[in-house]
């Protein structure tokens, strides 16, 4: 007698890859990368403050949504330290939000990529710090990573161009150290004598109003050295002019690494602010006195 | 893929699978591979319909924080976004609902200058505030208790607690508790 | 009637019918079955004459249309939206990254497995008549020509909908080849986008197309398909099987079989036998058509989730009208006119040949019509049909599949080596770094 064709025995290996291939899926469904941090973070909790503190941690996926500002974000699900009084000194994720500047910006009214910059609908921490260009997301986590990639003098500070697109129109803005020496060398400086910076200026050299909006291929990279990014171009630029643009007459100013990384970071926040008008902040005009400090007194021109 | 042809039949007859090879061993690989089959088909189903149950909301949250205790005046405070009335009695809170319980509508809360004496089941209480509905005319006396007009049910009171990380009045609106109900901070 | 059956028999008895009985009444008792003839050639049975492609593409389409509705449930067409309910589908909804992917790989998977049967189709000359009066099948090849142009009009609606940077291009790139064609070129942009721009008219229209229309259109093909091949006596290998049974001589068997060859023929029942349904060339549809219907069907979920486990759906960055992505690229089964049309942009003189009107409208419209036309064309004889490389047909099978080489070829060299401003890249060389913000 023939036997069966073995066409039941082939449906039956095929369901069992299949199967195998299914359970894979699941696996990963219900062992993601947060989980070990809540759980982890859970313990820690149970350690320093006791059981029933820790009991309150919520788990799952969290997140904060802004309707306001059109974003949602899920740092929150690994950050679970963000509100803890007692974690200022724990390791990240687990740190605990410097509480100051939290207060005036609270969770619920800004979330966190607003100010971090990073993407928020991620769930893995690659992917939500956005560092790589192969997540294709144009805004990532401003923050020592990217900074060691740029060379610059403090990467910690990058953070405050953000700062900077709602408080543009301060002349004084407590916490964004950078951002004022930037504003105060500008003036100083008198920028505008050629530019056009918050729409006021002269058209000698380009309006610099929304010159963060402008895109990465609008700008010449030949003699940029390194990565091919807009801050690099940025920090070449200022610190001499001619490097980058054989034929500009802006002069060369000799700032040194503190005051191109302070300048490239103003530039980069002179972005359209897309958001409701009660979130932007009204201008502080009154800046304090200026330390006399002679290290960052540019030399006399 | 190179598999046999199906064989010839006798007219009249298919051979079963247990006249060809061993009995046991297999009727028990098919029954596995079935089993298999089934499970794998099962998975991938359950699959597209887990994926119909969010796992994230965009709604405001029902459990929240409201602020620090020491924020609170004494009496009474309207949160009116959240919809709750916030009580303060020196160091004891309880949150009370602004749902009307008949269709709704967002209560008001009358104040009662001076208080009033109102016997609720059975106990002679001193209210100072009682809540009226301005949609069908429903009242509640200050703990939430309806008295006239169309509400069927008490006004909810939620559970309180302190937040484990900042110490912030936390709101559960899933957890609903009695008229008993004190947080103490 | 055999004794009391149990439940379980009651239920499943036309799947593993037991008799020769049951197998030919199952066919008639069953909805899903009453699809299929009774009997079945083990010609067409076999994973050699067909590879089972017309199963699989139909097979992809289900796997479609199931994780598409699921998709549904979670996606927004709307351009403030859209992006961000795809990135919420492949973050934060549970398997959504999985039914995605599947979605996507299978979109893909599809357009390549009904392009690769209409090839089986046209080197097996399946699209010939064979021995049987009232056949059509130059009409059913028509049939799955407008199937082939309609399943590339479903992934090109899809591509569409994510809303990012490759989508937005690729539409563009796209849309402005449509706009080459003479005459109608301009307004039929215009329809397709509801405007002149692609903005939400285009996203809305694209949707719906995806959604309802484009599936309508295929599932009512599909079954008129599929139709015809009852109508024609069945695969066109049946037809080699008829005609190898016409050079034996068989003693006339009393059967109550009736075939449609053999009725077609004015033959009764008693001159020559059931024909094809002869135990030797044939066997019951149930269950050995419906087991081997299964393996195809699993075989295809297996390779598409693994696919799709592998390949990770792509997301860029969201739509940006102001900034091109580099380089801007059709869809993968696009890209061979793409190449051409930038292949075919040259200039004598004062003169300029509109490479999108040779390479997007021209060659493809030939293309397309010698396709439609071939069965019309053909002139081969009878004995061609339904088999692979047939004598006959050599050279029409050559040139078609020289055709064929071309599109690859090109569709390689636009998928792979094509990089930032178009400059061909050798597989070896690393393609430029675009510039970024930070």
């Amino acid at each position: 007698m023939k036997s069966q064709n073995s066409d039941m025995g082939l449906a039956y290996l095929m369901g069992f890859v299949l199967l195998v291939v299914t359970g894979w899926v699941y696996w990963d469904y219900y062992r993601p990368e947060w989980k070990e941090y809540q759980s982890e973070f859970r313990s820690m909790i149970a350690e320093r403050f006791g059981e029933e503190r820790a009991q309150q941690i919520p788990l799952g996926l969290q997140q904060i949504w802004v309707p306001e500002l059109n974003r949602v974000d899920r740092c929150v699900t690994c950050h679970l330290g963000v509100e803890w009084e007692g974690m200022e000194e724990a390791p990240n994720p687990f740190r605990a939000h410097p509480s100051g500047i939290l207060e005036k910006h609270t969770l619920i009214q800004y979330g966190c990529t607003v100010c971090h910059g990073g993407q928020g609908f991620a769930t893995d921490a690659e992917s939500a710090h956005a560092t790589s260009s192969e997540l294709h997301w144009e805004d990532p986590l401003l923050y020592k990573e990217i900074g060691q990639s740029l060379q610059v003098n403090d990467p910690t500070a990058l953070l405050e161009i953000k700062c900077n697109i709602c408080h543009r129109y301060d002349a004084y803005t407590e916490g964004a150290e950078y951002i004022n020496l930037a504003k105060e060398i500008v003036s100083q400086r008198r920028c505008q004598l050629c530019h056009k910076i918050n729409g006021q200026g002269a058209l000698i050299g380009p309006d610099l109003t929304y010159a963060g909006d402008l895109s990465p291929e609008h700008y010449d990279y030949t003699n940029v050295p390194g990565k091919e990014a807009v801050f690099n171009w940025h920090l070449v630029h200022f610190r001499n002019p001619k490097d980058v643009s054989p034929q500009s007459v802006m002069p060369n100013f000799n700032f040194g690494p503190r005051e191109t990384q302070a300048l490239a970071m103003l530039v980069m926040s002179w972005k359209r602010a897309n958001m409701p008008a009660s979130y932007i902040p009204p201008p502080n005009l009154t800046p304090p006195a200026p330390p006399a400090d002679p290290a960052t007194e540019p030399a006399a021109q | 893929m190179k598999t046999t042809n199906p064989p010839s039949p006798e007219p009249g007859h298919l051979p079963h699978a247990s006249q060809v090879q061993g009995p046991s061993r297999r009727t028990f690989l098919d029954r596995l591979g079935l089993g298999a089959l089934l499970a794998a088909i099962g998975g991938q189903a359950t699959m597209m319909l887990r994926a119909l149950v969010p796992d994230v909301l965009y709604e405001p949250p029902r459990r929240f924080k409201i602020g620090a205790p020491d924020q609170f005046p004494q009496g009474a405070t309207f949160l009116e976004s959240e919809r709750l009335f916030i009580f303060r009695e020196q160091q004891t809170f309880h949150a009370i609902s602004a749902v009307c319980t008949h269709l709704g509508c967002t209560v008001k809360m009358i104040q009662l200058n001076p208080p009033q004496q109102v016997e609720i089941r059975g106990e002679t209480v001193q209210e100072k505030q009682e809540f009226h509905c301005p949609c069908h005319g429903s009242k509640y006396y200050g703990e939430g208790t309806p008295y006239a007009g169309p509400a069927p049910e008490r006004l909810a009171w939620y559970h309180m607690e302190l937040a484990a990380d900042d110490g912030q009045i936390v709101v559960n609106l899933t957890e609903p508790v009695n008229q008993d109900f004190r947080l103490t901070v | 009637m055999p004794a009391a059956k149990t439940i379980w028999k009651k239920l499943i008895w036309t799947w593993k019918p037991e008799s020769e009985f049951e197998a030919g009444d199952s066919i008639v008792k069953n909805l899903l079955l009453h699809w299929f003839p009774s009997k079945v050639t083990f010609e067409s049975l076999s994973f050699r004459y067909s590879l089972w492609l017309g199963t699989g593409s139909a097979v992809l389409f289900a796997i479609l249309t199931l994780t598409g509705i699921v998709l549904m449930f979670l996606y927004v067409p709307s351009v403030e939206r859209a992006y961000a309910s795809v990135k919420d589908i492949e973050y934060a909804v549970a398997f959504g990254w999985f039914l995605r992917g599947l979605h996507r790989i299978g979109a893909h998977l599809m357009v390549f497995v009904v392009f690769v049967h209409m090839i089986r189709v046209f080197l097996t000359g399946g699209y010939k008549n064979g021995v049987a009066a009232g056949q059509n099948r130059p009409l059913n090849w028509i049939i799955g020509v407008v199937l082939l142009l309609s399943t590339l009009l479903l992934s090109f609606t899809g591509y569409l909908l994510p809303w990012d940077q490759l989508a937005y291009w690729a539409i563009t790139v796209g849309t402005n080849i449509a706009l080459a064609a003479p005459m109608v070129g301009e307004q039929t942009r215009f329809l397709l986008l509801g405007g002149n721009t692609i903005a939400q008219g285009a996203l809305i229209r694209f949707y719906v197309l995806h959604c309802f229309v484009l599936p309508t259109v295929v599932l009512m093909l599909f079954a008129w398909h599929m139709w015809r091949i009852r109508k024609d006596g069945g695969l066109a290998c049946v037809d080699q099987v008829a005609l190898q049974q016409k050079r034996e001589k068989t003693q006339p068997v009393k059967s109550k079989t009736y075939s449609l060859l053999g009725i077609a023929g004015t033959r009764t029942v008693h001159v020559e036998t059931a024909l094809v349904d002869e135990d030797r060339y044939a066997t019951n549809s149930s269950p050995y058509l419906t087991r081997r219907l299964l393996v195809a069907i699993l075989a295809t979920a297996v390779l598409a989730a693994l696919f799709a486990i592998g390949i990770e759906a792509p997301l860029e960055e969201p739509a940006n009208p102001a900034v091109t992505s580099n380089p801007a690229k059709a869809p993968w089964y696009f890209l061979w006119l793409q190449e051409l049309v930038a292949d075919t942009t040259l200039r004598f003189g004062g003169f300029t040949l509109n490479g999108a009107l040779v390479g997007g409208i021209i060659v493809p419209g030939i293309l397309a019509g010698l396709l439609l036309m071939w069965p019309y064309l053909d002139r081969s004889p009878v004995s061609a049909t339904g088999v692979w490389f047939g004598p006959e047909r050599l050279r029409q099978n050559l040139v078609f599949l020289f055709i064929i080489l071309l599109i690859v070829i090109l569709t390689i060299v636009g998928t792979f080596m094509r990089g930032p401003y178009w400059v061909l890249y050798w597989p070896w060389e690393t393609w430029v770094q675009l510039p970024r913000l930070f």
